[in-house]
């Protein structure tokens, strides 16, 4: 009995402290501006530096708003290899996010280019606009490669159907932040997230939209929104609502929009 | 006793790991606090950094991009 507690006392301790140690300054998004300037604190030997400075000072920011009219290009057709999985389904504090397995193998593939899909979670409303069309909602499927690169695959929402898959997502999620529902056991394919017609996308380079607003990010954004209706877009408030940045200038970024020939 | 001794052993390691962890922060921002700047996708305030970084994470790049988006949105 005793030796069970003290393990799970070890247990709280190392938890605790791993999320500690991964986590860097504390931001949020009704501070979005100030985010270049936010200190690490816990530093302790000068030069101080901000660690999220390019959030300020990066010229290839996202989101964007797209133009109807960006340049028409023949680009790589999108091939959207996601398999089922038991994914993980985590609060992280600044929105609600879908961890795929460690050895999910799902992945996107652009050209010949493999993207293996990591996570997906939610914005509140869309971050990227098209026309200056904001949606109520948007979905990011990140990708990472094995050096590090990294695609993240847009999907807007719009109001309308009511949305199986997103309800499997928000009836999963648990309510608490940094919680994350590890023993849920819910088989979820992410593919049936995607909108039905997937050719036409627009891309561009960017960065992640929440700190540390890295850039070099391969953009992808698909032309076709998804639905949610009324109480889902509710219930999705009730977790995270306004957790989205604000778009950001092109700065000369060209941004190319791959339609049907 | 023995649990007395084995719980002021826990809270002292996991003191000293906080210590530790605070210290490593001191660092330019490379591994923990910007795992994004330490692959192929730095950006232009941090370039040197991102330099440095990629040298040492060389053979940590997956598992830091990979860990760092499973704990935060990206």
């Amino acid at each position: 009995m005793k030796i069970k507690i003290l393990k799970k006392l070890s247990a709280t301790i190392f938890t605790c402290y791993a999320t500690i140690a991964m986590a860097g300054p504390h931001w949020s998004h009704d501070e979005q501006a100030e985010w270049g300037a936010i200190r690490d604190h816990s530093q302790t030997i000068e030069p101080f530096t901000l660690p999220y400075a390019t959030c300020s000072l990066g010229n290839h920011q996202s989101p964007v708003n797209l133009s109807e009219e960006s340049h028409k290009a023949r680009l790589n057709k999108l091939r959207f290899k996601y398999y089922v999985d038991r994914p993980v389904f985590f609060n992280s504090g600044h929105g609600i996010q879908v961890n795929m397995s460690d050895d999910y193998d799902g992945h996107l593939k652009i050209g010949r280019e493999i993207y293996p899909l990591i996570q997906f979670h939610l914005h509140e409303p869309s971050e990227h606009m098209i026309g200056n069309r904001q949606f109520p909602a948007e979905l990011h499927f990140v990708h990472v490669r094995e050096d590090g690169k990294i695609a993240v695959l847009g999907i807007l929402i719009k109001l309308g159907e009511y949305n199986v898959a997103l309800q499997t997502v928000l009836d999963n999620m648990p309510s608490e932040e940094g919680a994350q529902s590890t023993d849920a056991n819910v088989a979820l394919n992410p593919l049936v997230l995607l909108p039905e017609h997937r050719w036409s996308y627009y891309t561009l380079a960017g960065s992640l939209t929440t700190p540390p607003c890295s850039e070099g990010v391969n953009w992808l954004i698909l032309a076709e929104p998804i639905t949610i209706s009324s109480a889902q877009l509710a219930q999705l408030k009730s977790f995270y609502s306004d957790n989205a940045r604000q778009v950001q200038d092109l700065n000369g970024r060209s941004v190319s929009h791959r339609v049907k020939y | 006793m023995l649990i007395k001794i084995v719980l002021v052993a826990v809270l002292s390691f996991s003191v000293s790991c906080f210590a530790e962890s605070g210290a490593d922060k001191s660092k330019p921002p490379a591994d923990s606090k910007s795992p994004a700047q330490a692959s192929s996708v730095a950006g232009p305030a941090t370039k040197e950094n991102a330099k440095s970084s990629t040298q040492n994470s060389s053979t940590h790049k997956k598992p830091s991009m990979v860990d760092f988006c499973k704990k935060n949105p990206c």
